[in-house]
C-alpha cells in the first residue's frame, strides 16, 4: 500500500464519519419538525379576493406603476388539486422569481382551500366567473390592454377552457404546461371511473369535496415505487443541508393537496368517460367549447418523463388549438421538474421566458 | 455526491426491475376494479355506521353530525350561488366597486 492509497482510505473514512454525524443531526431536525424550509417567499400583495380565491401580484423593484418601463402582465393559473407555492418554491429555485427577473409583472390566481361552500363548484365557476374577473383585475392593476396567461397542470385546462369559451378574452398569449388532453392516457385516474365503474360520489367527504388524502393516494399510486425511492434518496443526501431543505420543500408540496370540489369531480368523471377534450365534446355553461377557437399565440410545454400527465396525454394539444402561431416544447424531465430544479433552471424556464418575451413582451 | 455508493446502485437496479411491473399493475383494469370495490365497501360500511349513530342521536331528538354537515353543504351551495351572482353583476357593471376586492 502506498502513502497515496493510505491517505485516500483515511480521507474516505473521515468523510463517512462526518457525513454520519450530519445525517444524525439532519435526521433529528426532520423528525422533530425543526428547520422546515420556508416556501412561497417572494413578496406579494393580494389585489383581488373572492370566496377562497385570491389574486396575488408579486412585487418587483422596477417597472409597473411609476417605474421606468411598464412590465408586461403575466397571469399564472394554478391547478385545483394542490397548492400553488410550487411556482415559488424557494428563493433561488422559484419560477416566479425568474419571471420577475425577466421583467414580467407577475400575478398568480390561487384557488385557496375549498370547503363545503365550494362543494357545488363546477368548471363554469372557474372558467366563466373567476378567471374573467381575475383577468379584468390584472388589466386594471397593470394598465395593460391584454394579458399573458400561463396555466400549469389542471390550471392549463382551466386556461384553455377560458380562452376557448371567451373568444374575445383580452389575451396576448397563452402558455400551458403539462396539460392532460387525451384522458385515455391518464392511467389509474381514468381507469377508476371507466374500467372500475367508480361512482365519484363514493370518493366525496361529508363536506361534499374529494378529500386531499384521496387525491394524495391517487397521485402516489401512479408511481408505486416512488414512496420507497424518496426515502432512499433522502438517506443518500441527508448529510447535506441544502439537499434536505430542497427535499422537505418538494416532498412537503407533493403531500400537500387541497380538497377538490365535488361538482368539479363529477364533471371530470364525465370528461374522462367521453375523453371529451380530444373528442371535441367539451361543454361549459351549456355551450359547446372548441379548442380550435383559441387563436392567440400559443405554447404548450410537456415532459417526456411526466408520470402524472404522460407525454401521450399532453401530446395531441398542439393539433387541437386553432392558433396560427403555435409551438410545442418537449423536454426531458418530469411533471414538477419543468418548474423546479436544474432542468427547469437551464431549459424550461428560459425557453418559456423567451416565448413570452417574443409574443407578449410588449404591451 | 459524484460517487454512487454500492447500496444505492443495488437499489436502483432492483427498482428498475420492479417499477415497470408495479406501474403496469396500477394502470390495469384489475387494479381499477379492486380499488373501486374497496372504496365502495368503505363507503357502505361508513354509511351504515353513520346511520346507526344518527339514529341514536335522533332518539333523543338531537341532530346528528351528518344532519349538521348536510345543512352546511346546503348553505354552502347558497353561498356559491351568491358568489357567482355577485361576480356576474360585477362583470355586467364593471364601473361599480367590486365586492371583496382589495
Amino acid at each position: 500500500m502506498t502513502t497515496h492509497d493510505a491517505t485516500g482510505i483515511a480521507g474516505r473514512a473521515s468523510q463517512k464519519v462526518v457525513r454520519a454525524g450530519l445525517r444524525a443531526r439532519n435526521g433529528a431536525r426532520m423528525a422533530t419538525g425543526a428547520a422546515r424550509p420556508a416556501v412561497g417567499q417572494t413578496p406579494k400583495d393580494v389585489v383581488w379576493r373572492h370566496g377562497r380565491s385570491e389574486l396575488w401580484r408579486y412585487r418587483s423593484d422596477e417597472g409597473g406603476d411609476g417605474g421606468p418601463e411598464p412590465r408586461p402582465p403575466l397571469l399564472l393559473v394554478f391547478s385545483l388539486f394542490s397548492r400553488s407555492y410550487i411556482l415559488d418554491l424557494r428563493p433561488g429555485n422559484s419560477f416566479v422569481e425568474r419571471l420577475l427577473e425577466a421583467g414580467f409583472d407577475v400575478y398568480l390566481l390561487d384557488w385557496g382551500v375549498p370547503d363545503e361552500r365550494d362543494a357545488a363548484n363546477r368548471l363554469e365557476d372557474y372558467v366563466d366567473d373567476y378567471l374573467p374577473a381575475a383577468v379584468e383585475r390584472v388589466r386594471e392593476v397593470s394598465g395593460a390592454d391584454r394579458v399573458n396567461l400561463l396555466g400549469y397542470c389542471f390550471g392549463s385546462v382551466l386556461a384553455l377552457l377560458y380562452a376557448a369559451h371567451h373568444r374575445d378574452a383580452p389575451l396576448r398569449s397563452l402558455t400551458v404546461m403539462t396539460t392532460p388532453v387525451d384522458l385515455d392516457h391518464l392511467g389509474p385516474f381514468g381507469n377508476l371511473t371507466t374500467q372500475g365503474r367508480l361512482d365519484v360520489d363514493s370518493l366525496l367527504d361529508a363536506d361534499g369535496n374529494v378529500p386531499p388524502q384521496v387525491i394524495y393516494q391517487g397521485f402516489r399510486s401512479l408511481k408505486p415505487t416512488a414512496a420507497v425511492t424518496q426515502y432512499v434518496d433522502l438517506w443518500q443526501g441527508l448529510w447535506s443541508d441544502d439537499y434536505v431543505a430542497s427535499y422537505q420543500a418538494l416532498i412537503g408540496w407533493a403531500q400537500d393537496h387541497v380538497p377538490l370540489p365535488g361538482g368539479v369531480a363529477r364533471q371530470l368523471a364525465g370528461m374522462l368517460d367521453d375523453n371529451a377534450i380530444v373528442n371535441d365534446r367539451l361543454v361549459i355553461g351549456g355551450d359547446r367549447v372548441h379548442l380550435s377557437d383559441i387563436t392567440v399565440p400559443f405554447l404548450t410545454v410537456l415532459a417526456n418523463q411526466d408520470h402524472i400527465v404522460p407525454e401521450a396525454s399532453a401530446a395531441p394539444l398542439l393539433d387541437l388549438v386553432g392558433s396560427a402561431d403555435k409551438h410545442e416544447l418537449r423536454l426531458d424531465g418530469g411533471h414538477v421538474g419543468l418548474l423546479v430544479g436544474r432542468t427547469a433552471a437551464r431549459t424550461t424556464i428560459p425557453t418559456i421566458i423567451e416565448f413570452l418575451l417574443e409574443k407578449g413582451g410588449r404591451r | 455526491m459524484t460517487h454512487t455508493p454500492t447500496w444505492r446502485r443495488t437499489y436502483d437496479v432492483a427498482e428498475r426491475v420492479v417499477a415497470p411491473h408495479a406501474e403496469r399493475w396500477v394502470r390495469s383494469g384489475e387494479f381499477a376494479r379492486a380499488t373501486a370495490l374497496a372504496l365502495g365497501v368503505r363507503r357502505t360500511v361508513g354509511r351504515r355506521l353513520s346511520g346507526v349513530t344518527a339514529a341514536a342521536w335522533h332518539l333523543v331528538n338531537l341532530p346528528a353530525q351528518t344532519d349538521v354537515q348536510r345543512l352546511r353543504v346546503q348553505i354552502g351551495a347558497l353561498d356559491r350561488d351568491v358568489r357567482r351572482l355577485s361576480l356576474q353583476l360585477e362583470q355586467a357593471n364593471p364601473g361599480r366597486e367590486r365586492s371583496g376586492g382589495q
